[in-house]
């Protein structure tokens, strides 16, 4: 499971604008960057690894011991490792230089489920990319690019709310090739993902269909019988036919062809009780579960209606709505959510 | 993993030759099991186990060694810690730490020896070394192992100007802050006694002793003596320096022109005298010249060192304690040898003058059947008296000893010298050599004025040389022979006095060193700092320029660089351009914002567009429009 390195958006963006012209780099001062992303030489810090610094102490150890036994093949061999280990810096930063972010999916997902996304980066010139990683740390995915060519690299983000949600900054970086610097760049690209809201775990089952007289029991006439069939348990009583199972000693239940107007409707209203989000939630568990069972329902709410419809496009379309649903008194959201 | 086994295996190579067998065996076996635990993915040993061959392998070093102190003891431990740190290695942070031991282990070796050969197989390990951290820090393990070799050596090729820049420029240190590494293990060469019988392994002993170029004429084969250790003290078998006299600077009295001047390059002995040409009378500055010419330093050569001096021939030095010195030249063990003794009575009573007991002595060795032979019987106690009237075999430690014992006998004050004599002139170099088969020992004897140099063993009848080149008489050592084994043998030891002269005597700030070259000379250490920093800053920002600019991006069109350049330079000039404006809307734009270049932003574009966009035949000529650009200049316009 690769794991993007959380940073909390409000720690990035607050810093005083002055400070940010002087250190631009070091303090994210590059929000919301559309893409293509590209990483220039200004964007790319490079610095020892713990590795780097105990090579740099091993090769200390050896340079204070061949000058003090003036042991000249000694002193080439430390000043060659010495060398190379400053070139290795070079080659870290030429590995991420020029690279370009062209692209940021995501699939939607329920709050409180980890959003995967898929970055693309893309190695613009002729040379192949090797160790590019994402994140920070040991578990930090790693993909190698070649050149002239993309890569896609998975990772997942946390959510904690409905709505939508702004990546805080991304951390591309590379310890290649060997290991004692790291080279990385700070990429906050635009775009924002949505994230349904957390279904409510079992909620009481949608109220059922209702005909054209909304209030009243469904007990019509025989205008819309179709049949009569054996009595089930969990039948309403009010659907068993009296009449015809006297006479034939078995209960029967009538069937009624459900027209085509007996939708279900899932209305805001209609959870009195209840604050917002727990209504938001409890409506997205209906929906979902209305689209399982590919049954057609209405979703009411406050501002505007949906449906009634049935299939997938209307589902994502509720649950779009329930997820960007704000009531007018709110006004405890973040401003990330509040761009729109 | 396989990478880093085969890359420690190669770093202990030396030391494993050098180490005793059980260390040895311990740290390979260590690493082989690791590689094959690594080809079978078994599981690690328990870490109990480990514990008790830690402690097994410190126990053995101390026994063997005697300390984990000293250069063969840290190596041995370095080595076998090494292996069993890879037994418990399974992490990506430990192959590194592995790898940091491995350098360790590499550059240990540098201790032992300075050789060309060494210092090329240093490298060669490094690098592979190098490559198997590469290949520890390839996560994808997409790349081959050929891959990461190929990375090493370009690193190392880019390295090479930063490095000569450190080696050449890097302050070093004056004095030691320790100690040199006391090795443990005995070098070939001279001891500070004689013995007969107690060089014989040095003359089949073909390696170098001390390589000498002259600043002027080289002595004749046979004035090449080159004097080490004088020693007086005899109690019957072997011997010794006189402590007095080794202590007692030199006092010349008016001190002759030399007649040879020279530079020695003498290789480690772990002694601390020096050689000199017989008769010395200049010597190094931070060197002592003892009264019986005896040259010595404070340190033990444990290092190739490089030293000075000069020298002439046949000059007798006035010493300066002459009674204390006939007296200790006189000095015979009672008990010993009573038949040399009663030799040299006769002699004297018979013939009374010194220098004619000396030549009645050589012509006896000369006319008599003494023998040269490198391999005598051995002697009983009476030693001498065993050589001179029983077995007449040996080499020259006997006819010195036995001629300076006879002497002594005979009333003439004498002392035996230990050196070197002869060697071998390279012409390709330019130097003579000296090899450890070219040890000597002649004598001393006090005539008239001071002591005067009597070689025994060249008063041997050349008939009754038998077998056995090495040592033997004087003007007798064949020089190289001019076939190919030969002219190769002498090219590289020219090679490896080169890397000796130039390469392990390298000190920064040295007046002679190679930075007068460059002309550097002047500045001192902390100068020499500065611009080195300069220097390397300067080299990194190069290199960095080269590695950024090989990815140049894939080649578009002529045109179309053509039309870049244009753009770029509109850019420059104030004026944003959005990546996909094409070329007319383009055109539009910086006629509106550069009104006074309208036509030539016109003319370009519709040549642009022509170019790219038109029919072949009717497109204009692309070095015309290349020329058309470079022609356009816009300024920044200043609202």
């Amino acid at each position: 499971m690769a794991t993007n390195q959380v940073r909390d958006p409000a720690l990035a963006g607050d810093w005083p604008a002055w400070l940010r012209r002087f250190l631009p780099t070091l303090l994210g001062g590059r929000r919301n960057e559309s893409l293509p992303i590209e990483i220039h030489r200004k964007r790319i810090l490079t610095l020892p690894t713990k590795r780097g610094v105990l090579f740099g102490a091993m090769l200390f150890v050896l340079l204070v011991g061949g000058l003090n036994y003036a042991n000249n093949p000694a002193l080439l061999l430390t000043f060659l490792l010495g060398a190379m280990g400053l070139v290795s810096l070079l080659h870290g930063f030429r590995n991420l230089l020029h690279l370009q972010v062209v692209a940021l999916r995501s699939q939607p997902v329920f709050a409180g489920q980890p959003l995967h996304l898929e970055i693309t980066i893309v190695s613009p010139n002729a040379r192949p990319r090797y160790g590019i990683r994402l994140g920070s740390g040991e578990k930090a995915p790693v993909t190698d690019i070649e050149g002239g060519g993309q890569k896609e690299i998975q990772f997942e983000y946390p959510t904690t709310r409905r709505g939508w949600l702004k990546l805080s900054r991304l951390r591309l970086f590379t310890e290649y090739p060997m290991g004692l610097f790291v080279a990385w760049t700070w990429i906050d690209p635009a775009g924002r993902h949505l994230v349904y809201p957390a279904p409510e775990i079992n909620p009481p089952p949608p109220p059922p269909a209702l005909g054209f007289n909304e209030g009243h029991a469904v007990v019509s006439g025989d205008e819309d019988l179709v049949g009569f069939r054996d009595y089930r348990a969990g039948d309403p009583p009010r659907q068993i036919a009296w009449r015809a199972s006297a006479r034939i000693d078995r209960l029967m239940t009538r069937e009624v062809a459900t027209p085509r107007s007996l939708e279900r409707v899932f209305d805001w209203q209609e959870l009195t009780g209840m604050d917002s989000e727990g209504r938001i939630s409890r409506l997205t568990a209906w929906v979902l579960a209305s689209a399982r069972d590919e049954s057609p329902f209405t979703l009411r709410l406050p501002d505007r209606t949906l449906g009634p419809d049935a299939g997938t496009p209307h589902l994502h379309r509720c649950l779009r709505e329930l997820a960007l649903y704000r009531a007018p008194s709110q006004s405890r959201d973040s401003a990330a959510e509040s761009r729109s | 993993m396989l990478w880093t086994c085969a890359a420690m295996l190669l770093a202990m190579l030396p030391h494993l030759m050098r180490l005793p067998i059980l260390l040895g065996v311990f740290a390979t076996s260590a690493v082989i099991w690791r590689a094959v635990a690594a080809w079978r993915h078994s599981k690690p040993l328990p870490t109990w186990f480990r514990l008790a061959l830690t402690g097994v392998a410190i126990v053995a070093v101390l026994s063997i060694f005697q300390s984990i102190i000293g250069r063969g003891a840290g190596s041995g431990l370095l080595c076998v810690m090494s292996g069993l740190k890879l037994l418990e290695t399974y992490r990506r942070r430990d192959i590194f730490i592995c790898l940091c031991l491995s350098y360790f282990i590499i550059t240990i070796e540098f201790l032992f020896s300075q050789s060309l050969a060494t210092t090329a197989w240093a490298l060669l390990a490094g690098l592979t070394v190098t490559a198997a951290l590469l290949n520890a820090e390839d996560r994808t393990a997409k790349r081959g192992s050929r891959q990461h070799f190929k990375k090493a050596c370009l690193l190392l090729l880019q390295a090479i100007p930063i490095t000569a820049v450190l080696f050449l420029l890097f302050p070093r240190l004056a004095s030691p802050i320790w100690g040199a590494p006391n090795s443990g293990e005995a070098r070939t060469g001279l001891s500070k006694t004689m013995s007969p019988g107690s060089i014989s392994e040095l003359f089949i002993d073909d390696s170098p002793a001390f390589r000498v170029t002259f600043d002027g004429p080289r002595p004749e084969p046979q004035d090449s003596y080159w004097r080490g250790l004088v020693m007086w003290d005899y109690d019957g078998f072997t011997w010794e320096r006189s402590w007095a006299f080794s202590r007692t600077p030199v006092h010349f009295e008016d001190r002759p022109r030399p007649s040879y001047r020279y530079t020695v390059t003498l290789e480690p002995t772990d002694q601390p005298w020096l050689y000199t040409l017989d008769t010395p009378i200049e010597v190094p500055d931070n060197s002592f010249l003892t009264t019986d010419l005896q040259l010595y330093q404070s340190e033990l050569v444990s290092q190739v060192l490089s030293y000075s001096a000069a020298s002439i021939q046949g000059f007798v030095v006035k010493p300066e304690f002459s009674e204390i010195g006939r007296r200790a030249g006189l000095q015979l063990p009672d008990g010993y040898n009573p038949k040399t003794l009663a030799l040299g009575a006769e002699w004297r009573s018979e013939l009374g003058d010194d220098q004619a007991i000396v030549r009645r002595a050589l012509n006896w060795i000369n006319s008599d059947p003494f023998y040269y032979t490198l391999t005598p019987p051995p002697l009983g106690r009476n030693a001498m008296d065993d050589f001179l009237f029983n077995t007449r075999e040996g080499y020259c430690e006997h006819y010195s000893s036995a001629f300076v014992v006879l002497m002594r006998a005979a009333g003439v004050p004498a002392r035996v010298v230990t050196g070197y004599q002869g060697g071998s002139y390279n012409d390709i170099g330019d130097y003579l050599m000296l090899r450890q088969s070219d040890a000597h020992a002649w004598a001393e004897v006090w005539l008239g004025e001071g002591w005067v140099r009597v070689d025994p063993t060249s008063a041997i009848h050349p008939s009754r040389v038998l077998g056995g080149l090495g040592g033997a008489l004087p003007a007798s050592r064949p020089s190289f022979t001019s076939d190919f084994w030969g002219q190769f043998g002498k090219s590289w030891d020219a090679v490896r006095n080169f890397w000796n002269e130039t390469f392990l005597k390298f000190r920064t700030g040295d007046s002679s060193s190679s930075l007068s070259a460059f002309g550097l000379d002047q500045f001192d250490q902390r100068e020499l700092s500065i611009i080195m920093s300069i220097a390397i800053g300067l080299l990194l920002g190069v290199t960095l320029l080269t590695l950024v600019r090989k990815g140049l991006p894939i080649k578009s069109d002529p045109a179309r660089q053509q039309w870049d350049r244009f753009t770029h330079r509109l850019k420059r000039a104030g004026m944003t351009i959005p990546e996909c404006m094409g070329p007319r809307h383009l055109a539009a734009q910086a006629t509106r914002q550069f009104p006074d270049r309208a036509e030539e932003i016109q003319n370009l574009t519709n040549t642009y567009v022509a170019l790219r966009y038109g029919h072949p035949e009717q497109s204009p000529q692309l070095a015309e429009f290349a020329r058309a650009v470079a022609g356009f200049q816009v300024t920044k316009q200043v609202k």
